[in-house]
């Protein structure tokens, strides 16, 4: 799968997802207070939200790494970019999960 | 006057990618935020600390670049695939670039006007509850 599609797949889930994300924090549902109060976070940690964050998480992170691999390589042509972001992506992608798996 | 024309998509290009750069530091920041969520103590302190203005002015400009980020994706999504470009012909003296005039250039324009609506949207969302808080 070419790098042009890959960041237009997960352009277009995030679109949905973040759609999703932010909605559910907006006025339109509830108020922020309301939907950032420790009551609230622990009762959506529940299957149905973990995979919801799994997929918008690992659809960010894929994104991401592929935006700003776009965006190096266009400055540094030919460096090896990958070999310096795969490490950093993987490790923050990994320790974003515990809490999803907590 | 094509010059001027050109100019637009460049500008929308840099804004693609400082957008998409500032929300990668975002994002990095959101996830050491919300990492707190584990610890009830830590996770109320941590919402107390980021319930002040200058950080929902921050959000605010954070959800305009993630909705400028994602129209102008939407853009680039329909022409690099070659949606909305018309039929390649062969190149007359003045050229015009396809991408910055007829369907393309209405898109941008259509696109821009989009993004201002949900600008005003998104400040109308945090107007509030920027006045809730000083409420």
């Amino acid at each position: 799968m070419s790098e042009d599609l890959i960041i237009q797949i997960t352009g277009i889930s995030l679109l949905i997802l973040l759609g999703i994300h932010l909605f559910t924090f907006s006025s339109y549902s509830g108020g922020l207070e309301d939907n950032l109060s420790w009551e609230k976070v622990k009762s959506r940690a529940n299957e149905g939200w973990n995979l919801f964050y799994f997929l918008l998480l690992s659809a960010v992170m894929i994104h991401s790494y592929e935006g700003v691999k776009r965006v190096l390589s266009e400055y540094f042509p030919g460096k090896p970019i990958s070999r310096l972001l795969i490490p950093i992506w993987v490790s923050v992608y990994l320790w974003a999960l515990i809490p999803i798996m907590g | 006057m094509s010059l001027r024309k050109v100019k637009l998509e460049r500008l929308l290009y840099y804004l693609q990618r400082i957008t998409g750069l500032s929300l990668v530091i975002y994002l990095f920041a959101h996830l050491v935020e919300t990492s707190n969520r584990i610890d009830p103590l830590k996770w109320s302190e941590t919402v107390s600390f980021l319930d002040r203005t200058p950080f929902h002015l921050g959000l605010m400009l954070l959800v305009m670049a993630l909705a400028f980020h994602g129209l102008n994706g939407i853009r680039l999504i329909l022409l690099e695939n070659g949606f909305l470009l018309p039929r390649p012909t062969q190149p007359v003296y003045p050229y015009r670039k396809a991408i910055s005039s007829g369907i393309p250039r209405i898109l941008t324009i259509f696109l821009l006007l989009l993004f201002s609506l949900v600008a005003l949207l998104i400040i109308k969302e945090f107007y509030g509850v920027i006045s809730c808080q000083r409420t």
